[in-house]
């Protein structure tokens, strides 16, 4: 099943412009979509979600129609929302249960076998009859992942997992998605580029409401393999140097300031080649007025 | 404090921006607008009358200070809000860390939050206050309802009442969210707090609490009507209510209260971090806990757990029917569980037990006495104030359950699993109605244990389960139907749960707009249960339109199905966009199927409640009635004949409710001219079948709606010459009317009155209409309420009929075989005859033309005294105080006999009848009494108040006092049938239980006195012209008479009233008047005291009694000297209240007593204590010394101690007495 998401716009009532004319396919695997706080990220996953309303353009999964046929979406859709709250008061167990029944899953045996499954394979095979009251943070991420896996969904949906996550719990988090099944579409939507170069095979960044970019991390570093040159300049120098080259991104080290800048050649005789990662993937995609780059090297301005 | 006024400006002008601050300013401002308009008479059909009504104006001091406090205290639930508001959006937002962070203090913090949420709950509630204001400047205010304005009538009741409530209120919920950092607490306790508030001053009806309920009672109004509530008609219109007595004291009370609570809070609050995750006890941990005990962590998980490959097992998912039934069952469960886990829930339902427990304490109280707790009174009392309390469940629980996904933030994964809206939506209401009918559970078993502790073990199970789910269940269920939708169209929590209440409150107003049940959600043609007649004719009819309201529900349904909030489009545009979208297949199948049972049942309502049967709003009776009187008045002189003899046979059909009245009049010209047209007056739903005259008549009008017929004799009825009129009419029931008030006839307890069915002679001017401001809207003159006696025209009828005098009476009554049937007169024949029985009644000498006919299935129990017979004709089930009744006859009957004159009957009956109505009457030798009085009167405490005795010795002495001596149809005339039965009655009390008793008796007719006197809504009489006002002939009858036997003594009294009845009685016309009694009375009294008749029948007399101190030195001869320091007023009062004082030069009682002792004894009045002196003195107006010497010491003393004379503050009559005689000893020497 491919996921087909052609044109998509979408404006709010306070003429926010949360989508703009979005396209991505999107195959069976781990989809990261990549972009900072209020690039749309959200909107887009809840539209996929069938809980927001697109003004135009079209979804498809497979042959449902996911704006349409929201029914048929929702018999495969395992989501999880960027910020979700449960119950305080009942067990885990007692609500993952009844997700299973909404779920369509309605045969007790089975109901059971599959919640057994998905409490040890969530890691809260201890923690299944405490109240959910008592969950911390990562508990409650893998709680949710855990009600998004109910029914062995075609299409998974998990918005910002890991913000908010102390290490460990990330790294056991990831550990769980990277164990979702190769066979649905799960997307993976975040503002941490360590997420998606852990785990995805494609990707897109996202930015104001339009694609940046889309392709495979991997290849997206290759585009920009040797063109990534950094150099530590004082903080009276920053200024200048940014005005000077095309700066992708600064980072504190050691007192310091590290600047690092996309160019072909080296841009001046102190700056020295680094290898390229995802996140000046990242940072250059966000330095692109317009235009989706579809997989190429990110034009440079 | 610049930290303070910082938080204070922000916090106002944060709400000041808020929508929802102006939609509930707008709402209060609307509520009060319309009621004021309502009070002030700007719509035809609805009457409201909170403080104002009658000749108190609507914008009058006392009116404003009733009806801004009143409407205000609905404000509870939007001080709920606001202040639940102002700390918890910070709890919400997350943002305590910032402000905990910051330099504030945490008094400024919470006082600055504090104070800013007052503020901007006062500028909500001016809402109030200028709504009212307002519309007394529009045209729709009648001109004679206002008074001229006076700012501070309404900056007063803000001052006293409304100010200081919210500062309590916004306390309240300041606190209890303060501490539990949770919003729920306030929905729930503004909702307890309101209604618990509103029931809890049931506890508080008994006379002797009304101080201590003024001063318990947080809001301040019963304290206020406590302080007010015998203040008359002109002191309403002029006075402010003072800030003294029990208001103040109430008022210093909450306040010191209100700020015990805040003090609390504010101490108890923590103004840091450590309790930031206080809120995951309620909204889910959405953040980490900081409190490491708390969390499960498991601690031995491996960084990097080991991958498992395992796949999933495999799962099939099903979307059938069953499957649906399945995820409804799993939603429901749940949803009902949570509720009733909740403890808020086990809070209102633990308050609403607690109540009833109180409440079924003081069931059906008759003068401070109990009733057996029959079933039909725990049901009433289950479903009446209990039911507030479901209802305030069904608001609540219905915003809970349809936010409750929300509230978690559970929501999205919620929406975006595969479950049908209509599954999730039906499941929640599914679980509504489990936790009402869960309720309903409960309250059955507190109805049982209630009875079963009050000794009552006659466990109705079934009746319970009719009442409580056949009936109740069906209304809340209607109820919750609407509440949840509603909840789900407005999508906001507090507005929905505001417009619940407001519908609930709304639906009573509403119902005198749109009359007919067609138009008022929910409403039913009446169902009442009655031991006697079961649920007589309501089932079918209540099946019907409960059929009708369901299909109407049924709609609302699938309105708030297809409108479901799934997702995140919360716009009403995107909702209704959606909702277009949803209505298709099984809605669309349903709204079909709804709106074609709605009309359906709709159209045979309407054919049941129109067609077969008239319908009118009584604006259209209204109406009828005054063209009745524009169209016929001219008639009403018209030389008429007068019935002297009736001859009747009435066949009843019980089971269908019919009736066929066969009877014959003898009619008689009395006047000097020959009569040509009668003027006849039938009820509208009587059948004429035939009517016709001895001799060839011809009908020339018929007027049904209007019930007039003319017709026409061809040969005149010559003075003095008698005639014969035939009729038969049907009194026949067709389907059902829109309210089903007609129980006359009933399968078992039919009560027919001559009046319901008998046609009237002449234009009958008593049916015009008699309220003043009807009468104005239908433009007719003012009409006295009754002519005065000295106008000699009155003389000429009796005020019981105005077509006959003294009649002979012969009826024959057919009726179920079953059944007995019984009316006036003495049983000469009984018979079956067609399967029916048959009884044939004759009465031996002239009576009132006031006589019935009652049929049951009845137990008989008889008697005999001298030569009387008694019989009393029960219920079966009712035979508690059958031999009370037989004794309280008997006493009566020695009484009055040896008193007033012979018992011109030798036969005399209590007859039991459907507690449709609840009176007692006499009627000639025959007393129908309403099963709900006396037959089920408990009086097993030795101190109860015997008002089986009471009414029967009443009832009784009315076969004297009515049916001997009758009075004219002026005012006063019912001194001579009304007040001299209340005195009769007294008498017989006073023999069987001493006169200490009698005082509890007549303080709750002073009570009931002043406070009539202080509702009266035109003008109040002198008894001696009393224009049929209870709270004058009963009341004030019985405190004028008893006051009278006092001065007089018993023997000089009764002998003048005898004199009165021997001269009087089974004459007319021309008819006695009132003024006949007064000057007999006068005539008996020595002159000394003759200022006494004018006091007491002539003018409106009251006193103010006070002692200031008793001072009590020893005398000589081992004797006491006691000073009384007492002052005296008395004045007389105009007929709206006005008062002029009088000089005083009165007799008045002066007493010392000593302290009861503290072993009740029936003798001893245990509040007044044991007289050791009680004197008439002669006492003038003023301050002044009364001095006597007596044996002992006494421990009370004062002026009018037995509260003999009429005084609205009879508490400081007496005083305690200072003892000086050691004091003075200890000087001696």
């Amino acid at each position: 099943m491919v996921l087909r998401i052609e044109h998509l716009s979408k404006t709010y009532g306070n003429g926010t412009r949360a989508l703009n004319d979005v396209s991505l396919t999107i195959p069976p695997g781990m989809f990261g979509l990549l972009g900072p706080n209020g690039a749309g990220k959200s909107t887009l996953m809840r539209i996929l979600a069938t809980l927001q309303e697109a003004d135009r353009g079209s979804v498809s999964l497979g042959d449902i129609d996911v704006l349409r046929d929201k029914e048929s979406v929702r018999r495969t859709l395992g989501y999880l929302p960027q910020e979700f709250g449960l119950y305080p008061k009942v067990t885990a167990e007692d609500l993952l249960d009844h997700f299973a029944v909404l779920k369509g899953i309605v045969d007790r045996a089975e109901r059971k076998r599959i919640v057994d499954a998905l409490f040890e394979q969530t890691n809260l095979e201890g923690a299944r009859r405490k109240h959910l009251g008592s969950y911390s943070g990562g508990m409650r991420q893998r709680f949710g992942i855990a009600v998004a896996l109910l029914g062995n969904p075609g299409l998974i949906i998990v918005d910002e997992p890991t913000a908010g996550l102390d290490p460990a719990e990330r790294v056991r988090f990831l550990n769980l998605l990277s164990e979702l099944g190769e066979n649905s579409v799960v997307i993976l939507s975040t503002h941490i580029v360590d997420d998606v170069s852990d785990l995805c095979s494609r990707m897109a960044i996202i930015d104001r409401g339009e694609i940046r970019l889309e392709g495979e991390p991997m290849a997206s570093i290759e585009a920009v393999r040797g063109k990534i040159w950094m150099r530590a300049v004082d903080r009276a120098e920053l200024p200048e140097y940014q005005r000077d080259f095309p700066v992708i991104s600064t980072k504190l080290s050691a007192g310091r300031t590290i600047v690092r800048v996309l160019a072909d050649d080296p841009p001046a005789h102190d700056f020295e080649p680094v290898q390229a990662t995802l996140e000046d993937v990242y940072f250059a995609a966000l330095r692109q007025p317009a235009a989706v780059a579809q997989g190429g090297p990110p034009a440079i301005v | 404090m610049t930290a303070f006024l910082a938080i204070l400006r922000w916090e106002i002008r944060y709400y000041l921006r808020r929508i929802s601050t102006w939609v509930y300013f707008g709402i209060f401002f609307a509520i009060a607008f319309f009621f004021m308009l309502i009070v002030g008479g700007a719509f035809d059909s609805i009457v409201a009358t909170l403080g104002a009504g009658g000749k108190v104006m609507a914008n009058a001091p006392f009116a404003l200070a009733s009806l801004l406090p009143v409407l205000s205290l609905l404000g509870v639930s939007v001080t709920a809000a606001l202040a639940g508001n102002a700390l918890y959006k910070d709890y919400e937002a997350n943002t305590t860390p910032l402000f905990y962070t910051t330099p504030v203090s945490k008094t400024a913090f919470l006082g600055g939050r504090f104070a800013g949420t007052l503020v901007v709950n006062a500028i909500v509630m001016t809402g109030v206050g200028l709504g009212a204001l307002i519309a007394t400047f529009t045209p729709w205010m009648h001109a004679d309802k206002l008074a001229p304005f006076q700012a501070m009538s309404y900056i007063q009741p803000y001052l006293a009442v409304v100010l200081p409530n919210l500062v309590l209120t916004t306390a309240i919920f300041f606190a209890l969210v303060s501490l539990t950092r949770q919003m729920l607490p306030n929905y729930v306790g503004g909702a307890i707090l309101l209604i618990g508030y509103l029931i809890a001053g049931t506890v508080f009806t008994d006379i002797d609490n009304k101080r201590l309920a003024g001063l318990v009672d947080p809001f301040g109004l019963r304290a206020q009507a406590a302080l007010t509530q015998y203040w008359s008609i002109a002191e309403k219109n002029a006075r402010l209510v003072p800030m003294t007595g029990v208001l103040l004291e109430n008022r210093l009370l909450w306040f010191a209260v209100a700020l015990a609570i805040l003090a609390i809070a504010f101490a108890r609050f923590q103004f840091s971090h450590a309790l930031s995750d206080g809120r995951s006890a309620e909204t889910a941990a959405t953040a980490p806990s900081d409190a490491p005990l708390a969390v499960d962590h498991p601690v031995a998980e491996p960084l990097l757990a080991p991958v498992r490959t395992a796949a999933l097992p495999a799962v099939t998912q099903r979307f059938d029917a069953a499957a649906r039934w399945i995820q409804f069952r799993s939603v429901f469960s749940r949803s009902f569980w949570r509720i009733v886990r909740s403890r808020y829930f086990g809070a209102i339902v633990g308050g609403g037990l607690l109540y009833l427990i109180v409440a079924a304490r003081a069931a059906g109280k008759l003068f401070g006495t109990t009733t057996w707790p029959v079933t039909y009174q725990m049901e009433s009392l289950l479903s009446g104030s209990f039911g507030v309390f479901i209802v305030v469940i069904i608001a609540f629980y219905s915003g809970e359950l349809i936010w409750s996904e929300r509230d978690v933030k559970l929501n999205q994964i919620y929406d975006a699993t595969p479950i049908a809206n209509s599954v999730t939506f039906l499941a929640k209401f599914a679980a509504l109605a489990s936790v009402i009918l869960a309720l309903l559970g409960v309250t059955m078993v507190a109805g049982i244990v209630t009875q079963a502790i009050h000794g009552y073990y006659r466990f109705e199970i079934p009746l319970y389960l009719q009442a409580l789910v056949g009936v109740r269940f069906v209304d809340y269920l209607l109820i919750a139907a609407l509440a949840m939708s509603i909840h789900v169209l407005v999508n906001h929590k507090y507005l929905g749960h505001l417009l619940v209440i407001l519908f609930y409150l709304g639906i009573g107003l509403l119902s005198n707009v749109f009359e007919h049940n067609l138009a008022q959600y929910g409403s039913d043609a009446g169902s009442s249960y009655s031991d006697m007649n079961g649920w007589g004719p309501y089932p079918w009819p209540f099946f019907w339109w409960k059929l009708y309201w369901a299909s109407f529900a049924l709609l609302l349904l699938v309105l708030a199905n297809v409108f479901w909030v799934r997702g995140e489009e919360a716009g009403f545009g995107a909702r209704s966009r959606l909702a277009g979208a949803r209505f298709h297949g099984t809605p669309r199948g349903f709204a079909t199927g709804g709106a074609l049972a709605f009309l359906a049942v709709g159209a045979f309502l309407f054919y049941n409640t129109n067609i077969l049967n008239t319908y009118r709003s009584s604006k259209t009776q209204r109406h009828l009635r005054a063209e009745r009187e524009r169209l016929y008045k001219k008639y009403e002189r018209a030389a008429q004949p007068r019935i002297t003899g009736i001859t009747v046979q009435v066949d009843l059909y019980p089971s269908k409710r019919d009736a066929v009245i066969t009877g014959q009049y003898v009619l008689r010209n009395k006047t000097t001219v020959p009569i040509d047209s009668l003027y006849l007056d039938i009820d509208e739903d009587l059948e004429v079948r035939r009517l016709d005259f001895d001799r060839p008549s011809r009908q020339v009008m018929a007027d049904r709606p209007r019930q007039f017929y003319i017709h026409r004799l061809e040969r005149p009825l010559a003075p003095g010459d008698t005639m014969f009129m035939r009729f038969t009419l049907g009194r026949i029931t067709h389907g059902f009317p829109n309210e089903i008030s007609d129980n006359a006839v009933a399968a078992n307890g039919t009560f027919l009155e001559n009046v319901q069915f008998m046609p009237g002679v002449g234009y009958n001017a008593r049916a015009e209409l008699q309220n003043e401001d009807a009468r104005k809207k239908e433009k007719l003159p003012p009409k006295p309420r009754m002519r005065p006696p000295t106008d000699t025209s009155t003389w000429a009828s009796n005020y019981i009929s105005h077509d006959a005098d003294w009649l002979t009476y012969d009826a024959t009554v057919s009726t179920d075989p079953d059944q007995l049937a019984i009316t006036s007169g003495y049983l000469q024949r009984e018979w079956t005859e067609n399967g029916r029985r048959y009884f044939h009644y004759k009465m031996d000498a002239p009576i009132l033309n006031l006589w019935a006919f009652q049929s049951a299935k009845y137990a008989v129990k008889q008697d005999k005294w001298k030569d009387v017979d008694i019989e009393i004709d029960y219920h079966p089930a009712h035979g508690y105080n059958i031999d009370r009744m037989i004794a309280g006859v008997k006493k009566s009957l020695d009484y009055y006999t040896a008193n007033f004159g012979p018992y011109q009957y030798h036969q005399l009956r209590i007859v039991e009848f459907p507690r449709y109505a609840t009176f007692a009457q006499s009627l000639p030798n025959t007393i129908p009494f309403s099963e709900s009085i006396g037959f089920i009167a408990r009086l097993d405490k030795p101190d109860d108040l015997d008002y089986v005795l009471y009414v029967t010795a009443h009832e009784v002495a009315h076969q004297w006092w009515a049916h001997q001596v009758i009075g004219a149809d002026a005012q006063g005339s019912t001194v001579l049938s009304e007040t001299m039965a209340q005195y009769s009655a007294l008498m017989v009390m006073e023999k069987e239980f001493g006169p200490a008793n009698m005082r509890r008796f007549l303080e709750h007719e002073l009570d009931s006195y002043l406070i009539g006197r202080s509702t009266e809504r035109r003008k109040e009489m002198p008894l001696e012209l009393v224009e049929n006002q209870p709270y004058i002939h009963y009341n004030k009858g019985s405190l004028v008479m008893y006051s009278l036997r006092d001065y007089l003594g018993e023997e000089r009294l009764n002998r003048a009233v005898r004199g009165f009845l021997d001269a009087t009685k089974f004459k007319g016309p021309p008819y006695p008047t009132s003024l006949q009694l007064v000057d007999s009375l006068r005539a008996a009294t020595p002159d000394s005291l003759k200022y006494l008749i004018s006091d007491l029948f002539e003018n409106i007399t009251l006193y103010e009694l006070k002692t200031d101190s008793v001072i009590a030195t020893a005398a000589p001869g081992g004797k006491l000297a006691v000073d009384l320091y007492v002052n005296a007023k008395k004045v007389h009062a105009d007929s709206l209240g006005k008062e002029a004082e009088r000089p005083m030069d009165d007799w008045i009682d002066i007493g010392l007593f000593a302290k009861a002792p503290s072993k009740p004894d029936p003798k001893i009045d245990d509040k007044v204590g044991i007289p050791i002196y009680l004197q008439k003195h002669r006492i003038r107006s003023g301050a002044q010394k009364i001095s006597v010497v007596v044996d002992a010491v006494p421990y009370r003393a004062g002026i009018d101690p037995l509260h003999k004379l009429i005084d609205r503050i009879t508490s400081d009559n007496t005083v305690g007495v200072r003892d000086r005689t050691r004091a003075v000893a200890v000087k001696k020497p």
